[in-house]
């Protein structure tokens, strides 16, 4: 396989890679060197990939691992995970339609989305987005999670309720507009 | 089937997990439990909030990839990878599907063959288009906010409710949290929602309003005043109590004509 190939197969998922490892570790940096590390190994293994199944959720497998692995070292060092959680990411308004004042509006909202996912259980919040940001399936979840099928089921079923619960002020979305969230 | 016997089985429907049998049994449940029906409603707008909060994450810094790209050609110079190129190469067929389909999607959102006729409301027919190009050209892809879920979206097309008739009124959270955004044409102030259907055609719905007299701008509220098609663009604009609707799409004019049958237009 020839850099060009790979570069066509793996780039295109760098920013989802790069967003999921963000919200595992809390730092730009760390998140960084994780899924370069991440790609490398998919490099290597390109060999293993099965034809025909998922390239996208085998590199998210590959970067859960990493991201084990890393929380395991973090652990036996716990200054570096004091130093990833002083540094953590702010979510940004992304550039697009919306013009300054209506980002501002939108960077709250996404910031109080952002806390309910942060106060899911890890594991939740692996397999909720996963799931409802990645697009993967139960099946391919639980590969990347290496747990069964209903665990994976349940987890969802658990962060569902618990993201229903804390963002029901916003779930009407009338409310949200008499909740002043309006420009 | 009682509720709590249906909430795994509502969400794997939900997620595309479950098959047509398992399926029927929840729908029949939904008819008859409101309860459900607004979990289900709930749910979905918790995913689109989900969705449409990941697309606000920053990206992957610029220079990510040249760093990785490194360290794979690092990684090669010391030869650490024994057999791997010999056995992957045949399995990258798949990009070229990937690189036809990126081609296909891009001559539908560059295809601007649409001449509208000469009319009344011609200048605002072109802002239409072209603010639907523009939709579509952005960089997360056809739908204004990129988490905004289709099946939310219409949800809000049943025009007996509420919130469709309010619509154009809304603010830029309500329209961000429904997957749509604020947009303002010409006098007109408004919500557009750019969506997909069935995977290909490529369709934004505008509602606007005029901030002082809906009369003005629409001297023929109440019926069809522009309709056009032209290869692979169509639209449909019409008006009704007071508000503009527009369609513009990548689909024929017989499926807009459809859609907008769906949301009041005869």
């Amino acid at each position: 396989m020839s850099h060009g190939e790979f570069e066509a197969l793996t780039r295109p998922h760098l920013d989802a890679l790069y967003r999921f490892a963000a919200r595992s570790v809390s730092s730009a940096a760390t998140a960084e060197d994780l899924v370069q590390e991440a790609c490398l190994k998919a490099y290597r293994a390109f060999g293993q990939f099965e034809r025909g199944t998922n390239y996208r959720a085998w590199l998210f497998r590959i970067l859960a691992n990493t991201i084990v692995d890393w929380h395991r070292r973090a652990t036996r060092n716990p200054e570096e995970v004091l130093i990833a959680e002083l540094t953590s990411i702010e979510p940004s308004a992304r550039e697009g339609p919306l013009d300054p004042e209506a980002r501002a509006v939108t960077s709250a909202l996404s910031a109080e989305v952002n806390a309910a996912l942060a106060a899911l259980p890890p594991a939740w919040q692996a397999v909720l987005l996963l799931n409802f940001v990645e697009g993967l399936s139960y099946k391919e979840i639980a590969d990347i999670l290496a747990c069964p099928v209903g665990t994976v089921m349940s987890r969802l079923y658990r962060a569902r309720r618990a993201l229903r619960r804390r963002l029901r002020h916003l779930l009407d979305p009338w409310d949200a507009e008499r909740a002043g969230l309006t420009p | 089937m009682r509720c709590d016997e249906t909430r795994l089985a509502l969400y794997a429907m939900e997620d595309g997990e479950l098959d047509r049998g398992g399926g029927r049994d929840v729908v029949v449940h939904l008819e008859r439990c409101e309860a459900c029906r607004r979990r289900l409603a709930d749910d979905r707008r918790v995913k689109a909030l989900v969705r449409w909060q990941a697309s606000t994450m920053p990206a992957a810094p610029q220079d990510l990839w040249s760093r990785v790209a490194a360290r794979v050609e690092a990684d090669d110079a010391v030869g650490s990878r024994p057999g791997a190129r010999s056995r992957s190469r045949r399995r990258w067929s798949r990009v070229t599907g990937v690189a036809t389909a990126a081609a296909i999607i891009l001559a539908l959102v560059s295809a601007t063959n649409l001449s509208p006729p000469a009319d009344i409301e011609t200048a605002l027919a072109s802002e239409l288009v072209a603010d639907h190009e523009r939709s579509l050209r952005r960089a997360a892809g056809p739908a204004d906010v990129p988490g905004g879920d289709p099946a939310v979206i219409l949800a809000r097309l049943d025009p007996g409710s509420r919130d469709f008739v309010r619509a154009p009124r809304m603010g830029t959270v309500t329209a961000a949290l429904l997957g749509g955004s604020v947009c303002r044409l010409g006098a007109t102030r408004g919500i557009r929602w750019s969506y997909r259907i069935d995977g290909a055609g490529l369709v934004s719905l505008y509602q606007l309003v005029h901030p002082r007299s809906a009369s003005s701008l629409l001297p023929h509220a109440g019926r069809q005043i522009l309709t056009a098609s032209g290869g692979t663009r169509s639209f449909v604009l019409w008006a009704d109590q007071g508000v503009l609707h527009a369609l513009v799409g990548a689909v024929t004019e017989a499926e807009l004509r459809r859609l907008a049958a769906r949301i009041g237009y005869r």
